[in-house]
Order: C-alpha cells, then structure tokens, then sequence
C-alpha cells in the first residue's frame, strides 16, 4: 500500500514535470539566459519576427544581394522555415562576455556542434537544440573584437545551412 | 454372588433407557465379570466387559505430553504467509534514502527548467522594412556560413594530419 502511495506521487510529479518541459521547448537562448544583456545599454538588440520572415518572399529578386539565384533559393528555403532570429551584440568586454555567456548555456540543453579557438584569441561556439530529433534552435556564440550571439528558432536543417556556406564562400 | 436374572433384566432395560443410578451399572458390570454368564445375557457381556476395563485405567503423567504431540502430529501445516518485518532501523533508514532521493530528483527537475524569464516585447527590434530584415538576415547568413566553412575546414585540415601521420607510421 505504501509502495502504491509512493508510485501515485512520483506519477503526480512527472506529470506535473511535463507541462514544465514542453513550455521549455519554446523558450530561446536569450530569454532563456540572457534578459538582462537586453537591457543592457552596450548591447545592440535586433529581432526578426517568422511574420517579417515570410514576407522576405514577397520581395523583388533584386533586393537579395547574391551571387547565383541558387543561393537566393537557398535563402530564402532557409529563411521560409524560420520562426525568429534574435541577435545580440557588444563591442566592449567581447572575451568576458563570451565566457559568461558560454558559463550560462546548459549543456544539458544545447549540445555542441562546433567549437572554434583562433590564434588571435577569438572564440566561436555553435551550438543546437532539439526537441524529438529535430533541430528547433541554432545559437552562435563569439567573442572576439566583438561579441554576438544568434539566436535562430525553427525547424533548421543543417544541410541547407552548409550547402548555403558552401555557395556563398566559393 | 447369585444374581436374579429378571432382576438384570430390569437393570439393563433401565440402563438403555438411561435410568440407571451408579449403583446399579456397578451391579451390571459385576454380574458380567462372572465367568459363566448365562446365554440371554451374553450380547451385552462385552460392552459391560470394556466399560468395566476402561474404568480401570488411569490418566498416567506422560498422558498430556502425548496428546500434544499427537495433536501438532495431526495438526495441518498452514499456509506459508511470510510478512516481512524489517527491524525499525532499517524502517528509518530506508525511510530517510527515499526522503533523500525524492527531494535531489526534485531539486534537479527544478535546476534543469530554465529561469523564469521576464518577458521581453521583441517587436520594439524589429526591422522597420522586410528589406532591412532581409539585409540583416543576409549578412547575419553570410556570418554563419563563414564560420561554420572555418570550422569544417580547420576539422578537415587536422583530419589531414592525422592521416599523413597515421600513412607515415605504416
């Protein structure tokens, strides 16, 4: 009987956990860990909404500065799966910035895709997060002259991402 | 010692009838211990007889200790319930882990959830055109592609290495 009422809470509980989880799922890096950088007058704060994304469509071929219309394509395929894109930038303090940042990221909740060491001491870190297998956020963290920090909420696939990297570096 | 035969008769019509005083069933039973017991009155001898024998044996000392014995004997085996009573210690012990255990699976759920973040009106950071947006986007695209080309690239190039050195020590 014991072992029942037992059982009975760690069922409440984990069902009370559930709701917790699923409204984490929509919460993006920066209003996750960093409200108080949006406030922060050395911050440069820019925000594209997915409503601001979808109407990237409507706009002339020629607005979009690319070299090939394969890159346009693979623009705008990414940009058409974007929910918002969140950026924050500083000039001043990049390298403590980068650091207390980077302290802040839960790995349990973003995993590592890439991390970046240069030789003149700027760091690069990418990081994703998924929820059932599918990508719904990539953050891009660096500090070096300058810090920034992207935030992009969708269904992202990487392949586009790197195919994109790929056209536009040739 | 002469005995009237109707004299028995009535005893023993009183005897079965159960109107016999101790009296007269020492009467009875004398009369059966005679040796020649005359033929109508043969059938009851034997009944007279073990009556007369059973009377004569006394509860011996020992008569106790065997009808226990005969008894647990006898007795059926009950059913195996087995209840398991742990001494109050391990109770408390035990207790206490679970205590422990519940409130660190509590503790963690709770440090996994993400702060609660103040809400943030994003809409002052947006863009005033969709073609302010898509210049940002571009070149925030146009960031990611060029650092995540740095990274593959400097993972290929130490990838290289590896190889050169492990077709060298071949």
């Amino acid at each position: 009987m014991r072992l029942l009422h037992f059982l009975f809470t760690v069922c409440i509980l984990s069902c009370l956990s559930v709701p917790l989880t699923a409204q984490s799922d929509n919460i993006n890096a920066i209003d996750r860990y960093f409200t108080k950088y949006v406030d922060d007058e050395r911050f440069s704060v820019v925000y594209i909404s997915g409503r601001l994304f979808n109407m990237l469509g409507s706009l002339d071929k020629e607005t979009v500065h690319l070299d090939t219309q394969e890159d346009a394509d693979a623009l705008m395929r990414i940009a058409k799966n974007l929910e918002g894109l969140r950026i924050l930038t500083a000039d001043q303090d990049a390298q403590g910035l980068y650091a207390e940042a980077k302290s802040k990221i839960e790995l349990s909740v973003y995993e590592p895709l890439m991390t970046i060491r240069n030789k003149d001491g700027s760091n690069i870190e990418l990081l994703v997060r998924e929820t059932k297998g599918k990508i719904k956020e990539l953050l891009m963290l660096g500090g070096g002259e300058e810090f920034f920090l992207l935030s992009f909420i969708g269904d992202l696939d990487l392949t586009d991402i790197s195919d994109l990297a790929n056209d536009m570096n040739k | 010692m002469v005995f009237d035969h109707q004299h028995i008769q009535n005893l023993l019509d009183n005897y079965f009838e159960g109107q016999t005083s101790i009296a007269d069933e020492q009467q009875l039973q004398q009369f059966f211990q005679q040796k020649n017991i005359p033929e109508p009155f043969q059938p009851y001898a034997g009944w007279f007889q073990f009556v007369t024998t059973e009377q004569a044996q006394s509860i011996g000392p020992d008569f106790l200790p065997q009808l226990r014995q005969q008894i647990a004997v006898e007795e059926k085996p009950r059913a195996a319930t087995k209840v398991l009573r742990l001494p109050p210690v391990i109770q408390r012990i035990a207790a206490i882990t679970i205590g422990i255990g519940l409130i660190t699976w509590l503790w963690s759920s709770e440090v996994q959830q993400p702060p609660t973040a103040k809400a943030i009106d994003w809409s002052q950071y947006e863009p005033d055109t969709p073609a302010e947006a898509m210049a940002i986007y571009q070149r925030t695209m146009m960031k990611v592609s060029v650092h995540l080309n740095q990274g593959v690239t400097k993972a290929s190039g130490k990838l290289q290495k590896i190889e050169d050195l492990g077709a060298y020590f071949k």
